[in-house]
């Protein structure tokens, strides 16, 4: 009962298959009550599978997943009800205009018409769309409409976000504008959001926790903070030397902590399991070589989501 | 059905205020005036003959010159309102990015098809009201009387096989709009539809007939056909047989008019079959479309 309160999603074993193609497999995932989440990964690694699902509009082949404490297989209409989502290639009704798209919108979720002309105001105010309202949406760009798509989500009053590729066809500006608005509106309602995105550095800023897949998998799953990362303990050092014989080469390479070193020309790539630095300028000075450059490559969020999104 | 009425109510406004709707409406009511204008001319010349009976049905179905009657407009030309109404109305909003937001709303997703379906049928009817209008009005004012209770009766029923009839090329272009991804290509299997199935068949029905069999088996398959003859009984309460009659049929045949419930009974089995034509069309769709998963591109 406790995990209904604090968890907005859980999955088990969430997998889809389309014929022989897995678009998600085994995916478990939990996302607290008030947690920005973002799911990265390349175009094609199964994000928006993923919401799909969540938001019943497609069946999973197999395990268990709940949204808000229901689960949107069986009961979608109340997922629905309480979550919001902003498609990827979000579109509205071309010849009506802005307050129209969001009052159809509002009607379908049976909010009170004095409530919604009230929420079209307000969320319009908050995308920047309140000079526009009376516009017709084919007079829209790419952007605007994805801005209406947002203050479209809004008029829900929703208890969770689901926002797929928000920040595509947005400018720079207007990235963090938006990314601003979902944090504010994340703090002040203390509303769940969970967005993809395949471009790490939106998401990195605003989310409290990401989910990397590729393939269909989740490969990492943890804090934006990268010490939390779940990862394995890794450092890949990377050093020149024009003068490396062949017995340091394998002292090197027989070290405790380097689990594989490769040799590129003048350049040598070790990938240990602790920080060996020290350890390898000492060995390659005393054995009388000498080293041009030594450097700790970074493992950040974006080394690791290019790995995953490179794997391919 | 939670959705159903918004759903409706938007797309009955969103036809009204459409370009389409406007264009094809102008249309219907130019021609029907035009072509009831012709045929009063021609109605006058046979009125003593026709011991003027039933004047305002022959409004309806008179030929005049090369001109066709407003039933033989309406059965090749009327499903072109239909289909142009609706089929690209489920890939057009997938195209523009609407469908996965409305389906994501707390909806039923059949009520997004039956409200088109529903909304595309009200403004067709809305169209044939305003135009059998005009055509009455046009037949009072040059004839100088009224309708009988009869003749009222027969075109309120004609009114309502053409709605039917139309309504079976709605629920086939909501089936296309369903069935293929692009509008282009749905539009071009609207055509190709429409044209196979109000002039090919004839042709068809034709060949058939110079081999000597029956050509109806085949035009029985063809809802225009369907739509012509019964309307025609309806219309015309002098036509008693549909079809090619044979001669032995023709020996004792009183040339009388028949009454509406005569006529009614002659057409049953064309009304019934045009019905359920319509009926499976639209059920495969919504079939279709409830059971289509939404997947991501």
């Amino acid at each position: 009962m406790n995990e209904n309160q604090t968890l907005t999603i859980k999955t088990e074993d969430l997998t889809k298959k389309y014929g022989d193609l897995t678009a998600v497999e085994s995916l478990n995932l939990s996302i607290s009550k008030g947690e920005i989440f973002g799911l990265l990964g390349p175009n094609g690694s199964g994000k928006t599978t993923i919401i799909l699902m969540l938001l019943g509009l497609t069946e999973p082949t197999s395990g268990g997943l709940n949204v808000l404490g229901f689960d949107p297989v069986k009961q979608p209409f109340e997922v629905k009800r309480m979550v919001g989502y902003l498609p990827e290639k979000v579109g509205f009704y071309e010849t009506l205009s802005a307050e129209q798209n969001l009052r159809f919108f509002g009607r379908l979720n049976r909010i009170e018409e004095d409530i919604i002309t009230k929420r079209i105001d307000e969320a319009l105010t908050q995308v920047g769309l309140s000079s526009r309202k009376k516009g017709k949406v084919n007079t829209f760009s790419r952007g605007m409409k994805q801005r209406l798509g947002i203050a479209n989500v809004l008029i829900k009053d929703p208890k969770m976000i689901i926002l797929d590729e928000p920040t595509q066809g947005i400018d720079p500006k207007g990235i963090q504008e938006i990314l601003d608005l979902f944090q504010s509106i994340n703090k002040e309602k203390n509303i769940t959001i969970m967005l993809s995105s395949h471009l790490i550095h939106h998401v990195e800023q605003i989310c409290d926790n990401i989910g990397i897949m590729s393939d269909g998998v989740m490969r990492v799953r943890g804090s934006v903070n990268l010490n939390e990362l779940n990862v394995d303990e890794e450092w890949l050092i990377e050093f020149s030397s024009n003068d490396i014989t062949s017995s340091i080469f394998e002292k090197i390479e027989n070290m405790n902590e380097v689990r594989s070193i490769e040799a590129d020309g003048m350049l040598y790539k070790a990938n240990c399991s602790a920080d060996i630095r020290p350890k390898i300028v000492k060995t390659i000075i005393q054995n009388g070589g000498s080293l041009l450059t030594l450097a700790l490559q970074e493992r950040n969020l974006i080394s690791i989501y290019k790995e995953y999104s490179e794997e391919k | 059905m939670a959705g159903l009425q918004e759903v409706y109510l938007k797309e009955l406004s969103e036809h009204l205020n459409s370009v389409r709707l406007i264009i094809m409406g102008a249309l219907v009511y130019i021609i029907g005036f035009s072509m009831s204008f012709m045929s009063i001319s021609t109605i006058k010349l046979e009125f003593i003959s026709s011991r003027g009976e039933n004047l305002f049905l022959k409004l309806f179905t008179t030929q005049s010159g090369g001109v066709p009657s407003f039933l033989g407009f309406l059965s090749f030309f009327g499903p072109l309102i239909s289909l142009i109404l609706v089929f690209d109305s489920i890939n057009g909003e997938d195209n523009q990015g609407t469908l996965g937001l409305v389906l994501s709303q707390p909806i039923h997703r059949d009520s997004l098809i039956n409200g088109k379906f529903l909304a595309a049928t009200t403004n067709i009817a809305i169209i044939l009201v305003g135009v059998f209008g005009l055509i009455i009005g046009l037949g009072v004012a040059s004839i100088g009387a009224f309708p009988s209770v009869e003749e009222t009766m027969r075109i309120i029923i004609f009114g309502g096989i053409c709605v039917v009839y139309l309504a079976f090329w709605t629920s086939l272009g909501l089936l296309f709009s369903i069935v293929f991804k692009r509008e282009g290509t749905s539009a071009l299997a609207s055509i190709v539809s429409w044209l196979f199935l109000t002039i090919f068949i004839y042709m068809m029905g034709d060949m058939v007939q110079s081999t000597g069999l029956n050509p109806q088996g085949v035009l029985y398959l063809s809802p225009s056909y369907l739509f012509t003859q019964s309307s025609s009984i309806i219309m015309i309460p002098l036509m008693r047989v549909v079809g090619p009659v044979s001669y032995e049929q023709v020996v004792g045949m009183v040339a009388n008019p028949l009454s509406l419930p005569q006529s009614l009974s002659v057409i049953w089995p064309h009304l019934t079959a045009l019905t359920a034509a319509m009926m499976l069309i639209f059920v495969v769709s919504y079939v279709l479309f409830v059971r289509r998963e939404i997947r991501s591109t």
